[in-house]
């Protein structure tokens, strides 16, 4: 074909077809190899670290901070709904759980002053066993029900926080503590990106790890053929109860951070609209593919920020429902989902997106 | 229905039958949906070794009583008794965990997985690395994923799909995924395997090659229990045969004794043909 081109058009346009070529392959092949992997990832991690010093304006560091903290919770539903394949759409609610237990316990609002490194597991914690709890009588039903229940059981928690006095009703609570890792205190945002960043590479190492795994597998059996996976001997119920138990840790350290970054929480950070934000990222970005769910809620916090005081502002959430819908029509298992030689993956069941013949 | 049942008269049965708990045993096991009998106080016993098949006209209730045998329902009534133990009304998990493994007749194969993977979550119920294995990678999750592996790797080659073991699921046709289906259950590591029709929708060859499989199958040491409707299919292959009909037994023999048998052949046909092709 290059020669063609070269000859009608001259020399030049054949040079620069070889020349593109020429570096996909070996890009293709530099890329896969372990050594080339290994340089990649390095290179990556150099240009996260330096990123603080490289961008001068706060405000995009805060943006980062954000993104961050979605990609934590983002993978945290990435167990639930991408791997397992169970409905949640009141994930906002585990989040509210880990951010009132930090404003309650490390602020002037009670006067109690934990410390963060006894708190933030427990945060974690609080919200697995919540989730689980919930899952034990939510799991018995199907589809639609479940998600009612989901989106119900996140709606409580935001009323009770809005009405409850320990939590200071709608007004919320305000002077919140910085966390402190014992002599390093973590209050500017550029201090908050670095522990972000290192929990998100930890969180993203623990997911793969899960991706691959036995458990990993018993997961997509289930969400692929729930009854055919229970006659292959899975466990299937306390599998799901594990995923959603797995699935909302996250949630709860995200909310520990977001408390103690924000130093001011109140109800309104924890509506309906967060749950399917968060949703959004994991269909948007890949149902079940760690990576994936990683770009979607990167692409899905900064790509918006641009929007956010223009006129366009109200637009920011109608982008949300619409894109839903966009990728559940044309490409239901998201931008990047996990694939095999060659053959597409299909988005698989849900009850948020069809399955619709693309191959 | 109470036709009497009619037994044949082979000496396979008599000369294997112990006194013992058996292998596997159906005693009087119903299933009622409302007023409809779909299962009515069926029973036989399945010795160990045997490919045993069970038929019958459409609507007869082999299906219904092999979910009932897998726990996918509740019977009404009766007993399952397999390897000594009571199985009816244990989860399906359970069921398989014990070592009774089956297929459906509407293929039910992970399709968003590879084949290779389908396979390895057949043993799942072998195997036992949990989370705290999967995110810390500790030796017992690195040695069952090899094992795991290369196990997936030889069941595939004795269903004959080696050859696809990177693609998805869904892409494999009618039958690679029928054999997958038995590969998969292979790898729960059965004592019995239930194939629920494994050649419905299946051409000639394809139900020749299928046949050898079951063949293998048991020549390597599992039980086999088939639900089939192709009597040619099953006249070859099977040690024994019961036949249903509306829900009751009618009959039970070895293959040469059952295509005689008016009952069955009634069943099949219609009154009035049966006494042609009989002989008077």
């Amino acid at each position: 074909m290059s020669q063609v081109d070269s000859e009608s058009t001259g020399g030049d346009k054949g040079t620069k077809t070889e020349l593109v070529t020429g570096m996909a392959s070996w890009w293709g092949g530099f890329s896969s190899s372990p050594r080339g992997r290994l340089i990649s990832l390095f290179t990556v991690a150099v240009v996260l670290l330096m990123i603080p010093r490289l961008i001068a304006s706060s405000y995009w560091i805060r943006v980062l901070d954000q993104a961050g903290l979605y990609i934590m919770m983002a993978l945290g539903l990435n167990v639930i709904v991408g791997y397992a394949g169970l409905m949640n759409l009141g994930y906002a609610s585990f989040f509210a759980i880990g951010a009132y237990l930090w404003a309650v316990l490390a602020s002037p609002q009670h006067d109690i002053h934990l410390p963060f490194l006894l708190i933030f597991p427990l945060a974690g914690l609080l919200s697995g066993v919540v989730a689980y709890i919930l899952a034990i009588p939510a799991l018995k039903l199907k589809g639609d029900y479940l998600a009612l229940v989901t989106l119900g059981f996140a709606e409580s928690i935001r009323i009770l926080a809005n009405n409850a006095s320990f939590t200071n009703a709608a007004a919320g609570i305000i002077n919140i503590d910085h966390p402190s890792l014992g002599v390093f205190a973590v209050a500017s945002v550029r201090e908050y990106y670095y522990v972000v960043l290192v929990l998100c590479a930890i969180e993203i190492l623990v997911m793969r790890r899960l991706e691959n795994s036995r458990i990993g597998m018993a997961w997509m059996a289930i969400r692929e053929d729930e009854l055919a996976a229970e006659s292959m001997g899975l466990n299937t119920r306390s599998l799901k109860l594990l995923a959603c138990f797995i699935g909302a840790i996250p949630a709860g350290l995200a909310g520990v951070l977001f408390s103690g970054m924000q130093t001011f929480i109140s109800p309104v950070s924890f509506k309906f609209l967060e749950s399917i934000t968060i949703l959004s990222m994991v269909v948007v970005g890949g149902r079940g593919n760690a990576w994936g769910v990683v770009m979607g809620a990167f692409l899905l916090t900064v790509l918006p920020e641009p929007l956010r005081g223009t006129s366009l502002d109200t637009a920011r959430i109608l982008l949300y429902g619409v894109l839903l819908v966009v990728m559940a029509i044309f490409r239901p298992e998201g931008i990047w989902p996990r694939r095999y030689g060659g053959a597409k993956r299909e988005g698989g069941q849900t009850d948020v997106c069809d399955t619709t013949e693309l191959s | 229905m109470s036709a009497p049942t009619v037994k044949g008269t082979g000496t396979s049965q008599d000369g294997l039958r112990r006194a013992s708990d058996g292998f596997l045993k159906i005693r009087s096991v119903s299933k009622h949906f409302g007023a409809l009998k779909a299962v009515d106080e069926v029973s036989f016993e399945v010795q160990e070794g045997q490919i045993f098949s069970v038929i019958g006209p459409n609507g007869a209730g082999k299906t219904t009583l092999f979910n009932v045998m897998t726990g996918i329902y509740p019977a009404t009534g009766g007993q399952v008794t397999f390897l000594g133990q009571d199985i009816l009304g244990l989860p399906p998990h359970q069921i398989t965990d014990l070592g009774l493994a089956r297929t459906y007749q509407i293929v039910r194969v992970f399709d968003n997985m590879s084949v290779l993977e389908n396979v390895q979550v057949g043993f799942h119920c072998r195997t036992k690395a949990g989370v705290w294995d999967a995110i810390f990678s500790t030796q017992r999750a690195k040695e069952e994923k090899i094992r795991s592996r290369e196990r997936g790797l030889e069941l595939l080659e004795r269903v004959g799909l080696q050859g696809h073991a990177q693609e998805l699921a869904r892409s494999l046709p009618l039958g690679s995924r029928k054999r997958l289906q038995v590969a998969r259950a292979l790898a729960t590591e059965p004592r019995a395997l239930l194939l629920d029709e494994p050649t419905a929708g299946m051409n000639r060859s394809e139900k020749q090659e299928m046949m050898a499989l079951v063949n293998d199958v048991r020549d390597a040491g599992v039980t086999v229990l088939l639900v089939e409707h192709d009597m040619n299919v099953i006249m070859g292959i099977s040690d024994w045969i019961v036949v249903l009909d509306y829900g009751v037994k009618i009959a039970e023999g070895t293959p040469e004794e059952i295509q005689n048998i008016e009952t069955v052949i009634e069943a099949y046909l219609g009154r009035g043909l049966a006494h042609e092709s009989v002989g008077g």
